[in-house]
């Protein structure tokens, strides 16, 4: 007999559905709340106004890029690019702008514009060239990076004073980029379940050749796609600019890595078709919780990528259950 | 008792400090001299020498002890930031939890991406003051300034950062430190050899200002550098790209300017591999594995140190400021602790400590008991 057999002996073939299909999902939050607890009790400054707002700001870098990964992964797709896409839009962003308040206009839309560009030639390579979404996002992933250290190996450009005090600006008490990231949310998730552009990314993900056969629109379905998570990498470097004023292409590395933990510890397949945006949000709270309780404990950080690595494990030793 | 805790902290940093200056003392090490052009065309040099004689008023921070200090540090990445962690822990229990209470600690894994929202954090627990190893300059900026803004003192230490808005840095000057191992090389081979240049992490600032420092060098005397490739700061990317650099230039190869001893190990390893005689190599640093190798080879070198021990003076210099007094806003570690000044193949015997493994770097403050739990000690046969 599986755990899950043992688990859900006793249910309704119902509940069993329910919770097979939310599980994991309660048991990520489930482990959020064990993080509150421990944080209340060991450090007396970590439910204070302050330091909750700072972790909902911080997870909002990591949630954007995280989100957009997951669109990509629900297709069965991944994107490895998106931290060198980061580092390249931060530089682009810092050198249009360039500390003037009538450049941000064009550098906001020059940014998000090569996200654009960058997810369409994924699109493009994964679609027509037939490329495997892997290899295209790893050649990618050192192609943007090269460009950017070519760009520049130290700081360059600069943020203008206003797109600088933006990274503090509130509303009542809660952060505007932990809003902005709190409205993506909630358009990624009527995206995915109200509009036909999410179901075809689910079908996508589920079965590529049944969807096709199906009158799903793959190709433009994946351009789309790689579009968004590409995009969202560069809000990302737009949001890193506010933060830290000025163009450093020491940011960036490894922040696909980051994005794609969150994604699989919220229940996103790996293998495309299945995931929420709800769990999503799970795992980059869990995440974002766990760096600043290991902060605020003083604890290493080798021991953080010692509890992610035991995360996943867990997360996806549940999930094999709900597949059982 | 606080201020006899404090004097008596300082006379043993006097004491170490002073029994380990003699070291070689009456070796000769050239200097190169700043131009104009250089200062005209480095934001970093003109912000270290504006510095150096501005004093910072800190009796807006005047508090009574004990003291939280913020160290948003490196973290255990390698052997040289593993011990300027044991240093601070160190130097805070001989300090007493009268004079220092809490020490909040925040390990960036030698990333910026990692450091940017630990700096947050810290803040977010109020303390009295933050101590930074900044891993990115620019990327540190916002976030200095947004402590200061906050009304926590800022002590910039090992690194320094884009803005200006921070109450003191602790370090020593970059620019010149990788200008003159530049010099020396070029004084060593003759400005007519052929140089290879193996950098640090791109980005890292402690990189980017050596590398800045010796390209003005190796420019104005006209030289045209072979390659310019980023090491890492460690053995086995030196390694990887030495191996290539021998395969290409061969027996062409005049001098190695590099920046750190870490790619300096990586260096002497291909060549050991290719049986060839090891050239001049500017960038070595007081550490045992890379000296044990160079007394091994005989080749000539340049070294310079950069202590993992200066935190202890950052730690002093946050105390300082946190009692309101007077505070320089440049501080060069060499003025307090004179021993970590460079040195040369011809001293090595003096810096070699035959009882530290091979990645301990010198000088360390530290008592060998210390080591000896941190496993930095090698077993006695």
């Amino acid at each position: 007999m599986n755990l899950s057999a043992r688990l859900f002996g006793g249910l309704s073939a119902s509940q069993r559905l329910f919770l097979r299909r939310y599980g994991p999902i309660f048991a990520v939050y489930g482990f959020i709340i064990v993080l509150f607890i421990i944080g209340a009790t060991q450090s007396e400054r970590f439910l204070t106004v302050r330091n909750l707002t700072n972790v909902a700001r911080q997870s909002a870098f990591l949630g954007i890029v995280a989100l957009g990964q997951m669109l990509v992964i629900l297709t069965a797709g991944i994107d490895l690019s998106i931290g060198s896409l980061v580092k390249l839009s931060i530089l682009v962003s810092a050198i249009v702008m360039n500390g003037e308040t009538n450049n941000q206009g064009a550098a906001i839309v020059a940014t998000l514009g090569l996200g654009l560009l960058v997810g369409l030639i994924h699109g493009f390579l994964v679609n027509e060239v037939k490329i495997a979404p892997f290899i295209v996002t790893l050649a990618s992933l050192g192609l943007l990076r090269g460009i950017s250290l070519s760009i520049s190996t130290s700081p360059v450009g600069s943020a203008s004073r206003p797109f600088i005090m933006f990274y503090v600006q509130k509303i009542g008490p809660i952060p505007v980029i932990a809003l902005i990231f709190a409205l993506l949310l909630v358009l990624t998730a009527l995206l995915l379940r109200y509009t036909a552009f999410g179901k075809y990314l689910y079908a996508i993900g589920g079965n590529i050749e049944v969807a096709h056969l199906s009158g799903v629109p793959v190709k433009l379905t994946r351009y789309g796609v790689y579009a968004i998570c590409s995009i969202s990498a560069s809000i990302t470097g737009l949001l890193w600019l506010s933060r830290m004023g000025v163009g450093d292409p020491a940011i960036g590395d490894g922040v696909e890595l980051q994005a794609i933990t969150a994604v699989i510890i919220g229940g996103t397949s790996l293998f495309g078709g299945r995931g929420t945006v709800i769990g999503t949000l799970g795992g980059v709270l869990l995440l974002g919780i766990t760096a600043n309780l290991l902060v605020m404990l003083g604890v290493n950080q080798f021991v953080q990528g010692l509890i992610q690595g035991i995360i996943i494990v867990a997360a996806v030793a549940l999930y094999k259950q709900e597949g059982d | 008792m606080f201020r006899k805790c404090i004097t008596m902290l300082l006379m043993l940093s006097l004491l170490l400090g002073t029994s380990l200056v003699s070291i070689g003392q009456d070796s000769e090490m050239m200097e190169f001299e700043i131009t104009q052009e250089m200062i005209d065309a480095s934001p970093y040099l003109q912000s270290v020498l504006s510095r150096l004689d501005e004093v910072y008023d800190t009796s807006e921070f005047r508090k009574e002890p004990p003291y939280r200090i913020a160290l948003a540090a490196q973290g255990t990445s390698n052997a040289w930031s593993a011990l300027f962690d044991a240093h601070a822990y160190w130097w805070v229990e001989l300090l007493g939890e009268e004079v220092v209470s809490e020490l909040l600690y925040g390990d960036a894994q030698a990333s910026a991406d990692v450091q940017v929202p630990q700096v947050e954090d810290l803040l977010a627990q109020e303390p009295d003051a933050l101590i930074l190893v900044p891993m990115g300059a620019a990327a540190l900026s916002a976030p200095v300034e947004r402590a200061m803004m906050q009304g926590v003192p800022v002590i910039l230490c090992a690194s320094a950062v884009e803005t200006d808005n921070f109450v003191t840095e602790v370090g020593t000057n970059l620019f010149t430190v990788g200008a003159n191992l530049a010099q020396w090389l070029i004084d060593t081979v003759g400005a007519d050899g052929n140089f290879l240049m193996m950098t640090g992490i791109p980005g890292v600032t402690t990189s980017v200002i050596m590398e800045e420092g010796a390209l003005a060098v190796f420019e104005s005397a006209g030289i045209e550098l072979l390659d310019n490739q980023p090491g890492m700061w460690s053995p086995a990317e030196g390694k990887k790209i030495m191996e290539t650099w021998i395969a290409q230039y061969g027996d062409e190869i005049d001098g190695i300017w590099t920046g750190g001893a870490q790619m300096a190990q990586g260096i002497i390893s291909a060549y050991e591999d290719a049986g060839m005689e090891i050239p001049p190599i500017a960038g070595g640093e007081m550490q045992n594995g890379f000296l044990r190798s160079a007394m091994e080879h005989g080749f000539e070198f340049y070294a310079w140190m950069y202590p993992n021990a200066m935190i202890t003076i950052c730690l002093d210099v946050a105390i300082h400021v946190l009692q309101g007094e007077p505070t320089p806003r440049f501080i060069d570690f060499v003025d307090t602790m004179p021993e970590a000044r460079p040195f040369t193949d011809a001293e090595a015997e003096d810096y070699i400590r035959p009882q530290w493994s091979d990645d301990v770097h010198g000088p360390i403050l530290m008592p060998d008991e210390k080591l000896a739990e941190l496993g930095f000690l090698v077993e006695e046969e």
